[in-house]
C-alpha cells in the first residue's frame, strides 16, 4: 500500500511539472487552431499524442527489466541533470538575467509565423500547420512522460504520477477552452521554480539510493532535500543579485 | 528526419543547458559513486556528499549565470 507521504511529492511534482508544459504546448495548439484552423491543430495534436503513447509503450517493458538500484541511479541522475536546469534557469529568471516566459508574447509570435494562407484554406489539410502543432506536443510532451516516469518508477508510482499529469492536461484544457486565450496570467515562474525543486530533491534521494544511501527518514527526506534546494535557490538569489530577485521573487 | 534530429537535440538539452552545471553535477555523482564503491565510507557520508555537492553545484553554476548575464 503506497502511502500519502510517499505519493503525494511525486504526484505534485507530476502534476505541477506537466501543467506549466502542457500550457506552453496549448498557445502553440491555440495558435495554429485560431490562424491555420482547428482541423490541422487537433490532427497535429492526435498525431503527437499517439506518438507519446508509443515512446510511453516502447519504454515500459525496458523499465520493468532493469534492475531497481540501477533504475533509481539512472533516473536520479536524469533527474538532477533535469531539475537542476529548471531550477538554475527560474533562478536565473527570478533575478532578471533571463526574461520571464510569457505566454501572450509566445502565442503572437507563432500566430505571426502562422500567418494564413487563403491558397491552402479547403478540403485539403494543411499539413505545415498539422506539423507545428505536432512538433508542440511531442516536445512539450516528451518533458511530461520524462517528468512522471522519473518521479514515478523508482517505487511503483508510475500510476498516480500518471494520474497527476493528466490532471494538470484536463485542467489547462478546460480552462483554456473557457478563456480561449494563451493561459498568460499563470505563474509560469514559480511553478518552474517549484518543480525544479521537487525534481532535484526527487534527484539526489534516487541517485542516493541507487547508490546504497538508507537516507534517515526514507521518503520524509525528499521534502527536507526541498527545503534544502528552495532555501539555497532563494538566498543565492538575493545574495548575488538583490535588485533583481525584489523585482521578480519566486 | 529533420524532425527526429530535432527531437532528439530537443530529448538532449532536456539535461544539458549549461555545460558547466553538466559537467560539475557528474562530477559530484561520481565523487559519491567512489565514496561508496571504492573507499566503502559509511552510507550517510555518501548522502552528505551528494546533497551537499549538489548545493554547491547549484550556486556555482547560477552564480556564474548571474555574473554573465
Amino acid at each position: 500500500m503506497i502511502g500519502w507521504a510517499t505519493a503525494a511529492p511525486a504526484v505534485s511534482a507530476a502534476f505541477l511539472g506537466s501543467f506549466v508544459e502542457v500550457v506552453e504546448a496549448f498557445t502553440i495548439v491555440l495558435a495554429v487552431g485560431t490562424v491555420r484552423g482547428w482541423r490541422p491543430a487537433l490532427v497535429g495534436t492526435a498525431a503527437g499524442l499517439v506518438l507519446l503513447a508509443v515512446i510511453v509503450l516502447a519504454l515500459g517493458p525496458v523499465l520493468d527489466r532493469m534492475p531497481l538500484q540501477a533504475l533509481q541511479f539512472v533516473i536520479g541522475v536524469l533527474l538532477l541533470l533535469f531539475g537542476l536546469r529548471w531550477l538554475r534557469k527560474a533562478m536565473l529568471r527570478s533575478a532578471g538575467v533571463i526574461p520571464l516566459h510569457d505566454e501572450t508574447a509566445a502565442y503572437t509570435v507563432e500566430a505571426a509565423a502562422l500567418s494564413p494562407d487563403p491558397g491552402r484554406a479547403g478540403e485539403h489539410l494543411d499539413w505545415i500547420a498539422a506539423l507545428v502543432a505536432f512538433k508542440a506536443i511531442v516536445l512539450e510532451g516528451l518533458e511530461v512522460v520524462f517528468i512522471v516516469i522519473a518521479v514515478g518508477a523508482g517505487r511503483g508510482l508510475l500510476v498516480p504520477a500518471g494520474l497527476g499529469a493528466l490532471a494538470a492536461c484536463c485542467l489547462v484544457l478546460a480552462v483554456g477552452l473557457c478563456v480561449h486565450k494563451p493561459l498568460s496570467r499563470v505563474p509560469e515562474n514559480n511553478l518552474k521554480y517549484g518543480v525544479g525543486v521537487m525534481l532535484s530533491a526527487f534527484g539526489v534521494f534516487w541517485t542516493g539510493e541507487g547508490l546504497g544511501v538508507d537516507w534517515p527518514g526514507h521518503d520524509l527526506a525528499v521534502p527536507l532535500f526541498a527545503a534544502a534546494f528552495l532555501l539555497v535557490g532563494v538566498a543565492t538569489t538575493r545574495l548575488v543579485h538583490p535588485a533583481g530577485a525584489r523585482r521578480a521573487a519566486p | 528526419m529533420r524532425l527526429l534530429a530535432l527531437v532528439f537535440a530537443e530529448f538532449v538539452g532536456m539535461f544539458i543547458d549549461d555545460e558547466f552545471l553538466a559537467v560539475a553535477l557528474l562530477a559530484v555523482v561520481g565523487f559519491a559513486a567512489v565514496l561508496a564503491f571504492f573507499v566503502h565510507a559509511p552510507a550517510f557520508l555518501v548522502g552528505v556528499a551528494l546533497l551537499a555537492g549538489c548545493l554547491i553545484v547549484l550556486v556555482a553554476s547560477a552564480v556564474k549565470g548571474i555574473r554573465r548575464g
